[in-house]
């Protein structure tokens, strides 16, 4: 050791004798050229899609790829992946080479080194990315594509006032386009924490017999107290009236609506709104011994007629909450996070329910709600609706 | 100046080392201590680099 350090002491301190300074500058000054240039050729290869690809678990996102704008377009720009995935200033770039080691080093021994393990990870991978884009603004897609220089005339007529309002508040692109280069990760398995809190409250519940409880999550109804055969589905959020308990289930009455042409499967929470409580199978709604049908009212904007109907099912214990309020915090908490982000988000009571389903779904697809949530935001504005609001005054 | 000069010699092999391994190797590393310090400081304080 101490003779290394000698060694390193005169390698750099005992001036030259022999070697004229001249000749030392300008071997360094060539030197110096020579590592700068392999230095940055270095650079640029693992910035290539080559090496980006090398590993076997970057194929998919590369495959992916293929099917885009970014891929082969009518002008033959091509955005590689680090075009989209590697800071351009040298800083940011260098930080992120480093990362990338590491996650090198982690496909080498293993901890995503299959396409199992991708997928697995995919969700948490795309995160991460999307929370970059959201910090720097989108930066690496502004390199090529620039608010300044868009022509909003020239757009499609869908993106143009998406577009305008986003230059004007010149937002991060992936605000919007998320999965604008590989498949958006499947969000819808998994699942709104949020659903969470709901479960174990509801676990917690005993039922008082004869009183009213919600649902808090999609359940099965069965037809029998041993929750053998199966009698269709109970809704998110749906009332029921709790008879009695035996063991793990819980027998319950639910009443509500359906419309007469049909078989009537899908039941509704009130009359002439699409707002649905339960689908029963087709056999199990046309059964006239189980359900009762106790009046019939024609909707007079639609002329069809509507049956009030009950029926009495069997469900899992432990999946209902005495109050709706949770459930209604959860559904707004989300319906403010994730529709306010092109426009705020509107008011509950602007709509009536049986047009919100139309609209909602036309914008659900921009978010990235998982299913359930979905279902629960939906219905939170529908009982939430004008038509509610209007009856509450 | 004599044709075999052993100091000469080792000069330039020290010479020679210093500016095509020594020299490469710290830059290597020198970027690649101060790409991690960046990011480690960008995981604790910093959080991911901004517009
Ligand atoms: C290497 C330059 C480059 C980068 C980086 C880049 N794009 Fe593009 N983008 C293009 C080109 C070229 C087109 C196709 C233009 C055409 O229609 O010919 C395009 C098209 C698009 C389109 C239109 C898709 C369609 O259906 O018409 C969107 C949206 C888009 N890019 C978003 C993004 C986002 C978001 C990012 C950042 C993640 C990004 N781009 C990064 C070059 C780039
Ligand atoms: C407020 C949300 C929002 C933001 C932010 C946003 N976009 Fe868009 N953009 C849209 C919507 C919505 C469309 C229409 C998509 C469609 O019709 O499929 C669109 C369409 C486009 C198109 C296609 C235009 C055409 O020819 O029709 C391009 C290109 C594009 N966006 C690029 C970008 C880039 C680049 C950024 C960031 C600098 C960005 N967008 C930010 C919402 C947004
Ligand atoms: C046009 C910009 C663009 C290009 C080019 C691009 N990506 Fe991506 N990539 C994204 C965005 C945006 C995300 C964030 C997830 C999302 O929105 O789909 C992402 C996410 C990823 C992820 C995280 C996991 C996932 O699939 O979401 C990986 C890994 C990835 N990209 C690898 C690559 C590789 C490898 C290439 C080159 C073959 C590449 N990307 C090219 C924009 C791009
Ligand atoms: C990607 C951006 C984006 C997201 C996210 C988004 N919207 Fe929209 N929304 C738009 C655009 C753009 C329009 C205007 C389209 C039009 O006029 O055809 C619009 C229009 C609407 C309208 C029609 C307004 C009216 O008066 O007719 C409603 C309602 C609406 N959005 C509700 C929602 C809801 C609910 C969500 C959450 C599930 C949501 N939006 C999320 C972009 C978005």
């Amino acid at each position: 050791m101490k003779k290394l350090w000698h060694a390193l002491v005169s390698l750099f301190c005992r001036p030259a004798a022999k070697i004229g300074l001249g000749i030392l500058v300008t071997v360094g000054f060539i030197a110096g050229v020579l590592s700068w240039q392999g230095f940055t050729s270095v650079m640029g290869v693992t910035n290539s899609e080559e090496f980006c690809v090398g590993c076997h678990t970057m194929q998919a996102n590369l495959h992916e790829l293929k099917d885009t704008v970014h891929w082969s377009n009518r002008s033959g720009v091509r955005a590689k992946c680090a075009d989209c995935h590697v800071p351009h200033d040298f800083t940011d770039k260098m930080a992120r080479k480093m990362k990338a080691s590491v996650e090198v080093w982690s496909h080498i021994t293993g901890e995503i080194s299959t396409p199992e393990k991708f997928e697995e990870n995919r969700l948490r991978l795309a995160q991460n990315e999307w929370a970059r884009f959201r910090a720097n603004g989108s930066k690496e897609c502004r390199s090529c594509h620039d608010y300044k220089s868009m022509d909003f005339e020239k757009m499609r007529e869908t993106s143009r006032e998406a577009m305008r309002g986003a230059a004007q508040r010149n937002q991060s692109c992936l605000d919007c386009h998320k999965g604008i280069a590989h498949h958006k990760p499947a969000t819808g398995n998994s699942r709104n924490p949020a659903f969470d809190g709901l479960m174990q409250a509801a676990s917690s519940v005993s039922a008082k017999e004869g009183a009213v409880y919600y649902n808090v999550f999609p359940r099965t109804l069965y037809l029998d107290e041993a929750l053998s055969q199966t009698a269709g589905k109970l809704e998110i959020a749906a009332a029921v009236k709790v008879l009695q308990e035996k063991g793990d289930a819980q027998q319950v009455e639910i009443s509500a609506w359906r419309k007469s042409k049909g078989f009537g499967r899908v039941w509704y929470g009130h009359f002439g709104k699409n707002i649905t409580q339960a689908t029963l199978e087709k056999n199990v709604a046309q059964d006239a011994q189980r359900i009762k049908v106790t009046e019939s009212r024609e909707d007079p904007n639609t002329g069809l007629v509507w049956q009030k109907t009950s029926g009495v099912f069997w469900i899992k214990k432990g999946e209902v909450v005495e109050k709706i309020d949770p459930l209604w915090s959860v559904a707004r908490d989300s319906y403010k996070s994730s529709c306010s982000v092109c426009h705020k988000q509107p008011d509950e009571a602007h709509f009536d329910a049986n047009t919100w389903p139309g609209l909602f779904g036309g914008m659900v697809g921009f978010t990235s709600m998982d299913k359930d949530t979905q279902a629960l935001v939906l219905k939170y504005l529908q009982s939430n609706s004008s038509d509610f609001k209007q009856a509450g005054h | 100046m004599p044709r075999k000069n052993p100091m000469c010699m080792a000069e330039w092999k020290k010479l020679l080392v210093l500016s095509f391994v020594l020299l490469p190797i710290l830059l290597v590393g020198v970027v690649a201590l101060y790409g991690f310090a960046v990011w480690g400081l960008q995981l604790l304080f910093l959080g991911p680099p901004g517009p």
